[in-house]
């Protein structure tokens, strides 16, 4: 059985279902409670699970995401909303510092059974300080665990996952996902586990590695090459901390040509990460250099002109890919 | 279809040639036998000859190149004849793998690292892997990846082709070659006003690795020991009377060394790895400068032949080494070699070791040295200093040093170098 | 002065006083063997020391009850002591040492103990603890346990924003919670009236409401009063409560730091107001034997004599577990790449 929801109704249903189910679980984060988050995520939750358990927090991002931690450390499983993943900077050190550390350096006395979610992403028309993917330095730091949904039954299954998770997880939702409605499985036990990639598409001419938002990109992308005769498989990641490398190393020993697509900030991305992996242990399959299709090495602009070049559209993938095969 | 020359193997160990100078243009007419171009290699110029009758279509491989053995130097035809670059992909110049000699490295093909022209090949990982897995020899292979990198397809394809193609061409088993060594890096040196840039080639390269070799890998100790050569002096003059002949100081020198070395086989080993190899002989390395570079012939059985006959054989190879008409085998099997740097007042030096050889010794100049005799008086007298390197793997200080002594009062006794 | 005069610390019990007094030495004792061991070398990295501040922390502690939870700074050791810590497990975490508290993956700046001291940690970010404690409140408050928390820290994590922050949340949501401040006037090198506005620190409370008191932190019963106040303030559901306790640093910021950036006076202040000394003035006049106040100090140096025997004879880490503790779950994946 399935139904058609829009993703931020599966986050929803995600977040719900785990409330119901674990007491334990609270929510924190700007306009989570009265208004029920600006996208609608937590509506009818402060009804439903009291003040309590549905917190709405004045703007002090390092302050609440320190006591999530706390809270964390005491056994709460607390899910934090940074309202945009730009945000993190003002609370770098309790999610870096703090919530990614604590079980390591208390000798793993302790786990910090936290998420945080954080809407990213371009397209929004919100400039420099609002729409950036900020991935790369969020897998920098280890001892957190990263997921990126691309549609709705990912984003319920990973979210649920993620509350279940004993270590803290970050989890981003590109922001342009929010309204798309998709189909997703009725069946309350669904997960989609932490670290399991997804072959989108099958392909064998090369693999395109993405996540999120990128990842519908890439199947238009896909869909255009094949009208070319060209056939590439299509990886979602989903997960990016674990990667899951085994999917990685099965589409690149099958298609020996990569590209990896992602709406950061080229350099020091998560998708230079990756290529640098497949560099050092895939050399031998690869047919061709690994191509990185990101964002530029800019500010995100604002007017739609100008942000509109600075994430990969489907274009952008057909013509990287089509560089890549040299076709 | 137009012949191909290729570069010939001259010598057992050779895995590259220079193209040193073109004596036929394209456009020259050649008939069998007629020389073609000049091969420095291995130490030695070679002339290559044209097998076939016909018309110098095109040269592949510029002066100054280097060439692995059996690469791609020329095409001889009929003129208008199309020569095998013209059509890549109809006629691949990838050969077959059963071409190989039985000489061919059994495991994986070896993939050469530099194209027919020299130049660094442009290939993906998968496509190198691919082409040692299938033997497929990809210099030639035009690659359709960006810019012109050979993918696994292009290696695929050749493959296929090389399956399918009749018999492969008789002279041509580029695949079976040897590897060719990779150059060695280039530091990109910045170049100031007024230098010139001249590559490395020939002799020059030969000498360069060679000696990079021995230096790096030898742990080595040069010991100077003094010798009193006056007497060898009146010897030589004493001999020129009698028997009519000027022999040189040299001659004297290998003489001794020769008649030396037979007394001790300590002396006449070889590294190799694990082994030890004690060497029967006492053949003497006879280092010759050359404008090149330099070149070591070598006198074998030396301890068998009398002066007469070693000073002839001495002079012989030095002669032909300048007139680079040595034959490989006559610059190869030496235990131990002789450096002469006397004549030009040098001192003393730090020879290195011409390998496989243990040791080398290095001759001095003869300078004049003040003296007191047994009563106090002030004496004049000659002298001469030899610096003998040695591997320290094999042979220890004193080891030598006996030897060094023994070699030093044969000296001072001349009459003992011929008894 | 021969003369007993009846002043107000009698009405607590002589037993209560000499627990103070003994939580002081062996504070005192830890640090100095610490200080000792770090000297000859014996320690990595750098350790931080509570001399002139176990006053303040054996009363504050003696409030705490087995149920509440704290949070410590980079200066901790006495909070370890004075909370009942294992000395033993405290100086081989000093030591970097296997059967330290923290498995030697903390040190001296990052001591924790969850299960037995309920101690969240000491932490090496100043200021992070105020957000930890906050966090750790606010759970007692949706648990509805009885725990406290209580929040350690010094003069100059009160300009962090955390502090700010969490303050201001803790008032409004009134979570169980006590900020204990043992301001010793120095942030490394900086005297905190040079950065800092305000007199006293716990003042800045009032800007969220929330009650405080400034006390002597070299007279433990001082203490002891003001946190008994803020701890019950706080259990009972009235909200967060901030002491500041006046203390001295007798050693630089770090161990084998000369500190010659404080006028000479500090010391002299320090000195003559040594809560050690004080206190066992104060016992004596109780009636306790000076033979009993040495035997508590006899007794504090073999404690930690063995401390160090212990912790200097235990094993290292295994070098293969560098990895071990990153994840609870998938640890392996995780860190491979």
């Amino acid at each position: 059985m399935s139904k058609k929801i829009t993703v931020s109704k599966a986050i929803r249903e995600g977040l719900l279902e785990e409330m119901r189910r674990d007491d334990k679980m609270f929510i924190m984060g700007e306009d989570m409670a009265v208004m029920g988050n600006v996208f609608a995520v937590t509506t009818g939750f402060l009804d439903e699970f009291g003040p309590d358990r549905v917190i709405d927090t004045p703007i002090s991002e390092e302050g609440f995401c320190g006591m999530a931690v706390g809270a964390a450390m005491r056994g709460m499983h607390p899910c934090v909303e940074l309202m945009y993943d730009d945000f993190i900077t003002v609370c770098a050190d309790p999610i870096f510092n703090q919530a990614a550390k604590l079980k390591y350096m208390s000798g793993g006395q302790c786990s910090i059974p936290m998420v945080l979610r954080m809407p990213m992403g371009s397209g929004r028309r919100n400039a420099g300080q609002h729409s950036q993917s900020l991935e790369g330095m969020v897998c920098h730091f280890p001892g957190l665990k990263v997921v990126a949904p691309c549609s709705a039954a990912d984003a319920k299954g990973l979210i649920k996952s993620a509350m279940r998770d004993p270590d803290p997880v970050v989890v981003f939702e590109h922001k342009l996902l929010y309204a798309k409605k998709e189909e997703i499985p009725e069946d309350e036990d669904y997960l989609v586990p932490i670290g399991k990639a997804n072959v989108k598409r099958e392909g064998k001419d090369l693999t395109i590695i993405t996540w999120s938002r990128e990842v519908n990109f890439s199947m238009e992308a896909a869909e255009k090459l094949a009208a070319e005769g060209i056939d590439v498989e299509v990886l979602d990641l989903r997960t990016l901390v674990p990667i899951d490398w085994d999917a990685i190393k099965a589409s690149v020993s099958k298609t020996h040509n990569v590209i990896i697509v992602s709406e950061e900030v080229k350099r020091g991305s998560y998708a230079g990460e990756i290529s640098a992996q497949i560099a050092e242990e895939l050399f031998d399959e690869l047919d061709a250099p690994v191509e990185r299709v990101c964002g530029l090495n800019i500010v995100s602009p604002f007017s739609p002109v100008l942000e509109d070049q600075n994430f990969p559209h489907p274009d952008d993938i057909v013509k990287a890919v089509k560089r890549v095969l040299n076709k | 279809m137009a012949h191909e020359v290729l570069m010939p193997q001259l010598g057992l160990t050779m895995e590259e040639g220079t193209v040193s100078q073109w004596i036929k243009h394209e456009g020259d007419e050649v008939k069998t036998g007629d020389v073609i171009v000049e091969i420095t290699t291995d130490k030695l110029t070679n002339e290559v000859a044209s097998e076939f009758d016909g018309v110098l279509l095109k040269i592949v491989a510029q002066e100054g190149e280097d060439i692995p053995v059996k690469g791609l130097l020329a095409y001889i035809g009929q003129p208008g004849e199309a020569v095998g670059g013209d059509a890549p992909a109809a006629a691949p110049a990838a050969p077959a793998a059963e071409a190989a000699p039985a000489a061919a490295p059994a495991a994986a093909a070896p993939a050469p690292v530099a194209a027919a022209n020299g130049a660094r090949i442009r290939i993906s990982p998968l496509a190198r892997k691919t082409a040692a897995k299938l033997g497929v020899d990809y210099s030639s292979i035009v690659g359709t990846g960006t810019s012109g990198r050979i993918r696994q397809a292009d290696i695929l394809a050749a493959a296929e082709a090389q399956k399918n193609a009749p018999a492969a061409p008789a002279a041509a088993p580029a695949a079976a070659a040897p590897t060719a060594k990779p150059a060695a890096k280039e530091a990109g040196l910045d170049l100031m006003e007024g230098d010139t840039v001249v590559k490395l080639t020939g002799m020059r390269k030969v000498v360069a690795e060679r000696m990079l070799a021995s230096h790096t890998e030898i742990p080595c100790v040069t010991q100077n020991i003094k010798v009193d050569v006056t007497e060898l002096m009146k010897f030589r003059k004493m001999l020129l009377a009698e028997t009519g002949r000027k022999y040189s100081v040299n001659d004297l020198i290998l003489k001794a060394t020769a008649k030396c070395l037979k007394n001790h086989p300590e002396m006449r080993v070889s590294f190799d790895g694990n082994r030890i190899i004690q060497r029967a002989h006492v053949n003497i390395g006879m280092a010759v400068a050359l404008d090149a570079g330099l070149i070591t012939p070598v006198i074998r059985d030396a301890d068998k032949m009398g002066l007469e006959e070693l000073a002839d054989t001495a002079k012989d190879l030095a002669t032909r080494a300048k007139e680079n008409k040595l034959l490989p085998e006559e610059y190869k099997g030496s235990t131990i070699t002789v450096t002469n740097l006397g004549m030009f007042g040098i001192e003393t030096f730090t020879p290195i070791i011409n390998q496989p050889d243990a040791a080398i010794i290095g001759v001095c100049a003869t300078e004049n040295e003040l003296d007191l005799d047994d009563e106090g008086n002030l004496i004049k007298k000659q002298v001469m200093r030899l610096s003998v390197t040695l591997d320290h793997r094999l042979l220890d200080g004193a080891v030598v040093a006996k030897f060094e002594m023994d070699l030093r009062d044969m000296l001072q006794n001349p009459m003992s170098i011929l008894l | 002065m021969a003369t007993k005069k009846k002043n107000s610390e009698e009405k607590y019990s002589k037993d209560l006083l000499l627990g103070f007094y003994q939580t002081m030495v062996r504070i005192r004792a830890f640090e100095e063997h610490a200080a000792e061991c770090f000297t000859k070398g014996m320690l990595a990295g750098n350790i931080h020391l509570s001399i002139g501040q176990e006053a303040a922390e054996a009363g504050a502690f003696a409030t705490i009850q087995p149920q509440d939870y704290f949070t410590s700074t980079h200066r901790g050791h006495g909070h370890v002591i004075a909370r009942g810590g294992d000395p033993k497990l405290a100086m081989a975490e000093l030591f970097g040492k296997r059967t330290g508290y923290c498995k030697g993956k903390g040190g001296s700046m990052h001591i924790a103990d969850m299960a037995k001291m309920n101690h969240l940690g000491a932490n090496g970010i100043v200021g992070a603890g105020q957000a930890i404690s906050a966090g750790s409140a606010l759970a007692s408050k949706i648990m509805k346990d009885d725990a406290v928390t209580v929040g350690c820290f010094g003069d100059s994590s009160t300009n962090e924003g955390t502090f700010h922050e969490s303050l201001n949340m803790a008032a409004t949501w009134k979570l169980p919670m006590v900020w204990f401040i043992e301001n010793n006037c120095y942030g490394v090198s900086t005297e905190i009236h040079r950065v800092t506005n305000t007199p006293d620190l716990a003042t800045r409370a009032a800007a969220y409401d929330v009650p405080f008191a400034v006390v002597d932190g070299t007279d433990p019963v001082a203490v002891y009063e003001a946190m008994t106040t803020a701890m019950d303030h706080a259990r009972s559901g009235k909200g967060p409560y901030v002491v500041e306790a006046k203390v001295y640093r007798y050693q630089g910021h770090y161990c084998g730091d000369p500190a010659v950036y404080r006028p000479a006076e500090y010391m002299e202040n320090a000195l003559a107001n040594d809560g050690i000394e004080k206190l066992g003035k104060r016992l004596m006049d109780m009636g306790v034997k000076e033979e009993e106040l040495e035997a508590i100090k006899q007794a504090a140096q073999a404690e930690m004599d063995e401390a160090v025997k212990f912790a200097d004879e235990s094993p290292y880490p295994d070098p293969s577990e560098v990895t071990d503790d990153m994840y609870t779950a998938d640890n392996e994946r995780c860190v491979a790449r």
